[in-house]
């Protein structure tokens, strides 16, 4: 019990469910507008890749590496929303072909730009002191989870609420949802439909952008060929188990970044599980959440089918009546 | 209903056709992706013929290799062309080759060491029958879940692969070795899939006619049984094909029963053929070269035939390059991500003109 939920562990379950967050927070506009994006997983690879190579490349200031890493994500992101808006490639093929060229792309230039093989640490970074919130350290859970950390935690939870109120709020948000439900009745309202799904890839980059950066220089300071591992295939299951509502999905990326503190936490113990079983539980209760979130949808398309139905014929027995 | 019939004839007897047009534009694409790379190397300030070094080598005096490489390259392709007709999408197939190399190497290893032939046999349906059990789970997954078999095969990938490391490092590992590594126990030597001798000591191995058969007979499966018609007929229209009275879910769990097979087979051969024993990591992601191998051959398991000779060349040709410039390998990635990437995008225009086509019947009914 002590192992699951000391205050360790729960601030490390949020420092592991930020870039999860981040990056599921523009897939959660994609999933809106229609879009499967698979290719988060490479747009934070590139994130990742782009600030590294800014801070070894300038003065090593790991907020100006951040601010490129969007720009770069975003870049590449171009690319995606080319293929898929403009040439209407099919998502997942497109996806896995952004995800492989991300790969190559990255190694290529870490060997051609940065002149270094398999991974690269910058000696030069400066990296942005955590907050140290002494008023909050006594407050129970939220002191834990917030103390010593850094503001990229606080920033992305407020965006998981600001992404909220742009889809319940705004017209943007509306039109975007109207986009992903029909896109022909989106075309016939007068939406620039092929706008707004430009608009959502290039935010989904922006977001994944930070998302690596925040991976690359505040997690871990370096950057290595694959670094992103799987992690934007668990963002987006926790968008679909998260129903794409962004309160939820954050709920559930804390729940995945609690699984790999815990498996962080149980190889520390030395209990004697080998270190590859441990590194499992994450992608296995990524497997088990996806299972139970298909189950349940499947039955709540079901509910209201009948719901529907029983509408349908209560209105045909009023008008025989 | 009889002009649905005769419009899924069309579809489903497009197979007839022998010309050359079909390969027009692949080779275009291949050649504009290669073009793409060369000017990639000139602006990053790399030699820009050095693919053509590479390649050169490959089908000169390197030609073991490229065979070597082929051989997962076609079994890849087929492994990911069967799923995806039926409008499956088998993202597994890395997952399926970790189970497949994992469970053969158990079986060799248990088995005694002078078992031979029958041995090897027993060998190659143990990897056989893993890569199709672990297909299944995600098979299953969505048939009786509803599951997104994208994300769930994605995510079996992480599991296999991490479960080939412990099975390597801890259960299966070698304690005798001198130098600690993640790998198995040496398989015994009667165990192994013989090398192609004659082409002097190299990789290329007995594995090439092996795919060369799957190729051909997943070509028979397409174009002469029922289930390859039922393949096509679900990927072309799921509700016409449960009105004609398949059953769509079970075709879904046949395809990937043996799309699983035929990946757990390249599991098998890596580890009895290339490396005789069970490397973590052995898996430079052979799966996902598949998916590049099946779209371009237009999942036609004969075209497969062509495109995945085409890769084990492009694959060794990147290797022979590192060796000869200063080039780094990883090139070849990128040339497959642009290839997909303009095919996937011609592919469409394709199936939206036939939609427009089919909305314009429609009205005039």
């Amino acid at each position: 019990m002590e192992l699951l939920f000391s205050p360790s562990v729960l601030a490390s379950a949020f420092r592991i469910a930020t870039p999860l967050l981040l990056a599921a927070l523009g897939c959660i506009l994609c999933h809106k507008a229609g879009i499967t994006n698979l290719a988060i997983e490479s747009f934070m690879l590139v994130g990742s890749f782009v600030s590294i190579a800014c801070i070894s490349l300038t003065n090593g200031s790991v907020l100006l590496g951040m601010v490129a890493a969007m720009i770069g994500a975003g870049v590449y992101s171009l690319l995606f929303a080319l293929a898929v808006v403009k040439f209407k490639a099919n998502h997942v093929v497109a996806s896995i072909a952004m995800n492989m060229l991300g790969v190559g792309l990255t190694s290529f230039l870490l060997r051609a730009v940065l002149g270094s093989q398999g991974m690269i640490r910058p000696a030069n970074i400066v990296k942005i002191p955590n907050m140290q919130l002494e008023a909050l350290q006594n407050v129970p859970i939220i002191g834990s989870i917030l103390h010593n950390q850094s503001f990229i935690v606080p920033v992305s939870i407020l965006l998981a609420f600001i992404v909220f109120a742009i889809l319940k709020k705004t017209k943007y948000g509306l039109n975007v949802v109207s986009l992903g439900e029909s896109e022909g009745a989106a075309l016939s309202a007068g939406i620039k439909v092929d706008r707004v799904k430009w608009s959502v890839i290039i935010l989904s980059g922006i977001f994944c952008g930070l998302a690596g950066a925040y991976l690359s220089t505040t997690i871990l300071s370096e950057f290595s060929e694959n670094m992103v591992q799987g992690r934007g295939f668990t963002a987006y299951t926790a968008v679909i188990f998260g129903g794409a509502n962004p309160i939820v999905v954050w709920i559930v990326t804390v729940f995945f970044g609690w699984a790999e503190a815990v498996g962080v936490q149980i190889e520390l113990a030395g209990l004697g599980i080998p270190s590859s079983i441990v590194k499992m539980f994450p992608y296995v209760l990524a497997i088990i959440v996806l299972i139970i979130s298909s189950v349940t949808g499947q039955n709540k398309d079901k509910w209201k089918q009948s719901f529907a139905d029983r509408k349908k014929r209560k209105s045909v027995r009023a008008e025989v009546h | 209903m009889d002009k649905m019939m005769k419009k899924m004839g069309m579809l489903g007897g497009g197979g007839g056709k022998r010309s050359l047009k079909p390969l027009a534009k692949p080779v275009l694409m291949l050649i504009a992706a290669l073009l793409i790379v060369m000017a990639f190397l000139a602006v990053s300030g790399y030699d820009p013929t050095a693919m053509l070094i590479g390649l050169k080598r490959a089908v000169t005096t390197d030609i073991a290799g490229s065979i070597r490489w082929a051989i997962p390259m076609l079994l890849g392709g087929v492994a990911v062309c069967i799923p995806f007709k039926a409008q499956a999408f088998n993202l597994g197939v890395d997952g399926q080759i970790y189970m497949g190399a994992v469970a053969s190497t158990v079986v060799a290893l248990a088995l005694p060491a002078n078992s031979g032939f029958w041995g090897l046999v027993l060998v190659f349906l143990a990897g056989m029958a893993a890569g199709m059990v672990y297909a299944m789970i995600a098979a299953a997954m969505k048939v009786y879940c509803n599951t997104d078999m994208v994300v769930s095969t994605l995510l079996l990938n992480f599991v296999a692969q991490l479960f080939t490391e412990y099975m390597a490092a801890d259960v299966l590992r070698d304690s005798e070795a001198t130098v600690q590594m993640n790998a198995s126990k040496l398989l015994p030597e009667s165990l192994w899939l013989p090398r192609l001798s004659y082409l002097g000591p190299s990789s290329a191995n007995a594995g090439i006619y092996i795919a060369i058969v799957v190729c051909l007979l997943a070509a028979f499966l397409f174009y002469k049984t029922t289930l390859g018609y039922e393949i096509k007929i679900v990927g072309s229209n799921e509700e016409f094909a449960r009105y004609g009275g398949m059953k769509p879910k079970s075709v879904i769990l046949k395809v990937m029963a043996i799309s699983g097979a035929v990946a757990g087979l390249i599991g098998v051969i890596e580890v009895t053929a290339v490396q005789h024993r069970l490397i973590a990591g052995f898996n430079p992601g052979f799966g996902f070269d598949g998916i590049v191998v099946a779209l371009l051959a237009n999942n036609n398991p004969l075209g497969v035939l062509l495109s995945g000779a085409f890769f084990g060349i492009l694959k060794n040709g990147g290797s022979n390059m590192e060796r000869a410039t200063d080039v780094p390998q990883i090139i070849t990635q990128v040339t497959m991500a642009i290839i997909i990437l303009s095919v996937s995008s011609n592919i469409v225009i394709k199936k939206i003109k036939l939609k427009k086509r089919r909305a314009k019947n429609g009205t005039a009914v």
